[in-house]
């Protein structure tokens, strides 16, 4: 296992000297890659934006606090407790925090004992009718507008919620949810704006939920079943990074995490040592072309019915911040055709089975025509995953077997995210594969 | 272009013309341009004859494609033999000696009653009853009468139109036969007296020279053959006592060489046609260098009178043993030991050797020495000449007194064939000895090489060069 | 200056992944390390046994009793064999030591040792006869073997055969 983490603090260091992206819509990384020394020392051509980063950030925890949190908070230690205490124990524990802020939130945010302990144990409904605030609805915008701006490299921000938006009374609560995505949205393309090198990340967990259940139309409804919660964590990719390595979903306790989803902006790609790819020797389970050098191929030839060349990557870090299924899911690839656009990619992962080799795992390009001369870019532009639509419903008023798993407009929320990442239309490039192909 | 007249009369001289032609052949030093061989032999059929007449006839044939070769340093065949301008075979054809008694040619029956009292105390019975188709037998008396015609005749006429000034003349003749014997004092009043021809002040003043044999050997006894070699003695001190009179003393001759041995064979008896087919000899051989020595010597000694010579080994040997090179005196030695071996080395190469070897060696190869080349009448010129060699010195090393250079006999190993000399080491390339040893050196590419010569020259340039690098370096020749 | 020699083996007749292997794949660096790469050695071994027996045959032994087409097959064969058995071993050794990478390890076997010891012969052989056609003609003794040289044959051809 290699010292991912020092490696990411040393070249996170280096970015507050310049980094990324510049401010104008629609553009990308900068197309050339970052002129890097041995040491990860990240210079790049671009202009220079002063992005504060802290090794040791303040961790800023808000949890939700609106009337439909109670029923995860049904006096006693909750699956909800256990599992919000554990998580925000082991963070506290792994000494990345320089320090720890505790907060309700509403439409107010409310600090709370910067101790966890008596955070969650001050976790009943009582102790949550004591925030202040509206908290009959929930205006998840507003709440995400609200965390974002607070949130930058030296300051993680922790979200904690159900997630379930209110449209309330609205006539056309698609339009509301509609409009929530679009708010959301642009707090996100601000909060990316603003910072330079940042990430969300979800974890979609379960909890035994008992007590009154606001619908869409806020109706209520007594139920007693296990219901999911979200934990989002904003902030610099590599507190993000860090936070999952320190705390892996295998180490929650309480109730295990059933799906995850990260999203950053930044091409990894720039960083010497977190990307490291290359073509791979030809074979019949690689394809049938030469090797050149690690970045070029030459004379690809029809392996069995396609044409095929096989490049191996070093996942490492992506298995860490996406997790094993987001990273090595296909449909997060793409074949850049130009900066911003592309199309699908054909192709297929495999674990990198030889012990000496640099990379994690094999991914092989796969064609049913012969390539066409020049480069061949593959990009990680990731998707919001499926199970997040898989777990949105648009009809909570009864809960039964078919969506007592999901979560109302949860869809909305998430794309908005994704459109803040990728306003514009732009695509939002975490790591790029750059072939020629001779 | 000097030119040297040999006039070979009788057996004696047909056989020293061979051993001549051999000299040459294997390329012996020649002072003269051109050797004019006169055969005067009234024995047609004459073996001995026919065989040298044969000989020459083939060197003539290998000359004539050799010439012109600029830049060659080929000897073999070098100095030129040809006949006199319109004599048929080197023969100079003596008339009404076929089928004809003596005593018709003399017109016995003509004569009257004193001149036949006078004929029948000089001649015997037998002789004027003798056959005069293989010669004289013996009988210079006889011979002398007959070889009367010689002035006057055409071919006298044509010999003394192609004399040039410079020109010399030799004549080689036995003492002891019938046709030498008579023909050469005969021959010699002809050259300086005749006036019939154009040129006669010229050749009468020409430079001659002569060698006369004696007796070298006996035939065996036969009653019924008219030659007795126990009267070769006596003929012989009759004959040199007129010799002394009529030749020495009066200056006609500028040099004479006497050549005999005291250790004879004993031929067969026979009294000349095809049969009287002698063995090759030493003397001959010895003969053939005083004709050498003769164009050889300088004008200046000439001049000084008359020259008489005498031919000795240089060796304590037993006279029953065999004659070496090394039993040679130096200057013969020197002259002769050099061109015989390359000569035997070429003989047994293309005997043992060139079938093989010529398909796929370079030196045949690069020559375009092929097939064509080796069935063609030139390579069928050598190949008869190289036969002629090889019995030539078989002949001597099997007489008395036996000359036997080589172990001429031998094939293998190719450098055993000098008798009593072994060859030096020579290895001028790896692991090749023997024939192989020939072929390398034949395949040598050769400086200042004429690559616009013929096959023939080529053929014998190559062969040339190779073995006198071979003989220089093996025998130190 | 690697290029060069792995251009005479760049081929696939005796195995894509053995090809990889001698030119010094490794696993680690993911591409060639110069170090490791054996075709120099390779190359330069088939190619000199070619040089010395070539020398050997036509200049130094250079036997005129040696220049049959036969003949000239016994060097041609020893330069054959030389490469087959150098070929073969530096193969079959690191068959054996198990030094061959991972990624190419399933892929190469005992009988891409012996096809590319066959094709090491093959090239080594085909220097020999390269160098027999081009190089020949100053041998004395040897110059037409196996075949006569062009230049005699041409130059043959137009003399005049003479009678």
């Amino acid at each position: 296992m290699r010292p991912l983490i020092p490696l990411l603090f040393c070249l996170t260091a280096c970015i507050n000297g310049g980094p990324r992206p510049t401010a104008t819509p629609g553009s990308n990384t900068a197309t050339s890659k970052a002129t890097t020394t041995e040491t990860y020392s990240g210079e790049t051509a671009a202009e220079a934006i002063q992005v504060s980063f802290s090794e040791h950030p303040t961790v800023n925890v808000y949890l939700e606090t609106s009337g439909s949190m109670n029923g995860y908070v049904d006096n006693g230690r909750s699956q909800f407790q256990q599992v919000v205490f554990d998580f925000l124990s082991n963070i506290k524990n792994s000494g990345l925090p320089s320090e720890m802020n505790l907060n309700y939130i509403t439409d107010k945010v409310t600090p709370k004992e910067s101790d966890v302990d008596p955070f969650i144990n001050s976790l009943t409904s009582r102790g949550l009718l004591t925030a202040a605030g509206n908290k009959a609805t929930t205006d998840i915008a507003a709440l995400i507008a609200d965390i974002l701006p607070k949130t930058d490299g030296s300051t993680l921000s922790i979200f904690i919620s159900d997630c379930i938006f209110s449209p309330g009374s609205v006539s056309n609560p698609e339009a509301y949810l509609e409009n929530q995505k679009i708010a959301i949205r642009n707090a996100v393309k601000e909060y990316i704006d603003a910072n330079g090198f940042v990430g969300c990340s979800v974890y979609q967990i379960y909890s035994q939920f008992k007590g009154s259940y606001f619908d869409y139309k806020n109706r209520r409804s007594t139920i007693d079943m296990q219901r999911p919660f979200y934990i989002w964590v904003f902030g610099s990719p590599v507190h993000i990074a860090t936070i999952k390595s320190k705390v892996p979903d295998s180490k929650f306790m309480g109730s295990p995490v059933v799906n995850t989803w990260t999203i950053v902006d930044g091409d990894f790609s720039e960083f010497d040592g977190l990307n490291d790819y290359g073509l791979l020797q030809p074979s019949p389970t690689n394809g049938s072309y030469r090797w050149v050098s690690k970045t070029q191929v030459s004379n690809i030839k029809k392996s069995g019915e396609q044409f095929n060349f096989t490049f191996g990557v070093d996942m490492e870090y992506f298995l860490l911040l996406y997790g094993e299924d987001y990273a090595i899911d296909i449909n997060n690839y793409k074949h850049l055709i130009t900066k911003d656009t592309g199309e699908e990619f054909f192709g297929s992962f495999r674990k990198n089975m030889v012990t000496a080799s640099p990379y994690t795992h094999d991914i092989t390009v796969i064609s049913n025509k012969p390539f066409a001369k020049g480069t061949f870019t593959v990009v990680f532009d990731g998707n919001v995953p499926n199970w997040v639509y898989e777990c949105s419903d648009l009809d909570d008023s009864i809960l039964n077997d078919s969506n007592c798993r999901k979560t109302y407009g949860f869809k909305y929320m998430c794309d908005g995210i994704y459109a803040g990442f990728h306003a514009n239309n732009t695509s939002n490039i975490t790591a790029r594969y750059d072939f020629e192909i001779k | 272009m000097s030119k040297l007249y040999v006039f070979g009369i009788g057996g004696t001289g047909s056989r020293v013309l061979k051993s001549l032609t051999m000299l040459l052949a294997s390329g012996v030093e020649c002072k003269a341009d051109t050797i004019v061989p006169i055969i005067i032999d009234p024995d047609d059929s004459g073996a001995d004859k026919t065989r040298t007449i044969e000989l020459m006839n083939q060197y003539m044939a290998i000359h004539s494609k050799l010439e012109d070769n600029e830049g060659s340093t080929n000897k073999f065949f070098k100095t030129e033999i040809k006949p006199v301008d319109g004599m048929t075979n080197f023969i100079f054809p003596l008339k009404n000696t076929r089928n004809c008694k003596f005593k018709d040619f003399i017109e016995m029956s003509q004569l009257d009653k004193e001149s036949l009292a006078l004929v029948n105390m000089l001649f015997s019975e037998k002789n004027l009853n003798s056959d005069m188709k293989v010669g004289f037998k013996g009988n210079p008396n006889i011979g002398s009468v007959v070889l009367n015609q010689f002035a006057g005749s055409q071919e006298y006429k044509d010999f003394a139109n192609g004399f040039s000034a410079g020109d010399r003349i030799f004549i080689i003749s036995s003492i002891f036969g019938g046709t030498g014997a008579s023909g050469f004092p005969l021959l010699l009043k002809t050259i300086r007296t005749d006036k019939s021809s154009q040129a006669w002040s010229i050749i009468s003043k020409a430079r001659v020279g002569a060698v006369t044999v004696l007796p070298y050997f006996n035939v065996e006894e036969d009653e019924n053959s008219g030659v007795d070699s126990a009267t070769f003695i006596s003929k012989t001190k009759s004959a040199l006592a007129y010799y002394e009179r009529n030749i020495s003393q009066n200056g006609s001759i500028d040099a004479l060489y006497y050549l005999g041995d005291n250790v004879k064979a004993t031929y067969e008896n026979h009294d000349g046609g095809s049969k009287q087919q002698n063995k090759a000899h030493l003397i001959e051989l010895a003969a053939a260098l005083s004709v050498l020595d003769f164009a050889a010597t300088p004008e200046e000694k000439l001049a000084e009178g008359t020259q008489h010579y005498e031919y000795g080994l240089e060796t304590t040997k037993d006279p029953k043993q065999q004659v070496l090179f090394q039993d040679l005196g130096k200057i013969s030695r020197n002259a002769i030991q050099g061109p015989l071996t390359q000569f035997i080395l070429m003989n047994k190469y293309l005997e043992n050797s060139r079938a093989r070897q010529s398909k796929h060696q370079p030196w045949a190869i690069d020559n375009k020495l092929d097939k064509n080349f080796f069935n063609g009448d030139f390579y069928a010129a050598v190949e008869k000449v190289q036969k002629a060699y090889y019995e030539w010195l078989h002949e001597m090393a099997t007489n008395e007194r036996t000359f036997k250079p080589f172990n001429e006999e031998r094939t293998n190993p190719l450098f055993d064939i000098v008798n009593g000399k072994s060859a030096s080491k020579y290895y001028p390339h790896l692991f090749t000895r023997n024939y192989a040893l020939v072929d390398s050196i034949l395949n040598t590419r050769w400086p200042n090489w004429n690559k616009a010569a013929t096959r023939e020259q080529k053929f014998m340039e190559i062969f040339y060069r190779a073995t006198k690098d071979l003989v220089e370096h093996k025998y130190n020749m | 200056m690697e290029d060069f020699f792995s251009l005479f083996y760049r081929n696939n007749l005796y195995g894509e992944q053995l090809y990889y292997h001698l030119r010094g794949w490794d696993d680690a660096q993911n591409g060639f390390v110069a170090a490791a790469d054996k075709f120099p050695t390779i190359f330069c071994v088939a190619f000199g046994t070619a040089v010395l027996l070539f020398l050997a045959y036509y200049y130094i032994f250079n036997h005129p009793r040696w220049n049959r087409w036969y003949h000239w097959i016994i060097p041609l064969l020893m330069t054959m064999a030389t490469s087959f058995i150098l070929g073969y071993v530096i193969v079959t050794t690191d068959l054996s030591a198990g030094v061959i990478a991972q990624s190419l390890e399933p892929y190469i076997g005992v009988g891409n040792a012996i096809m590319f010891g066959i094709y090491n012969a093959v090239l080594g052989g085909l220097f020999f006869f390269i160098m027999s056609l081009l190089l020949r003609s100053w041998s004395k003794n040897c110059k037409h073997s196996p075949w006569p040289l062009l230049a005699t044959k041409l130059n043959n051809k137009g003399k005049q055969d003479h009678e």
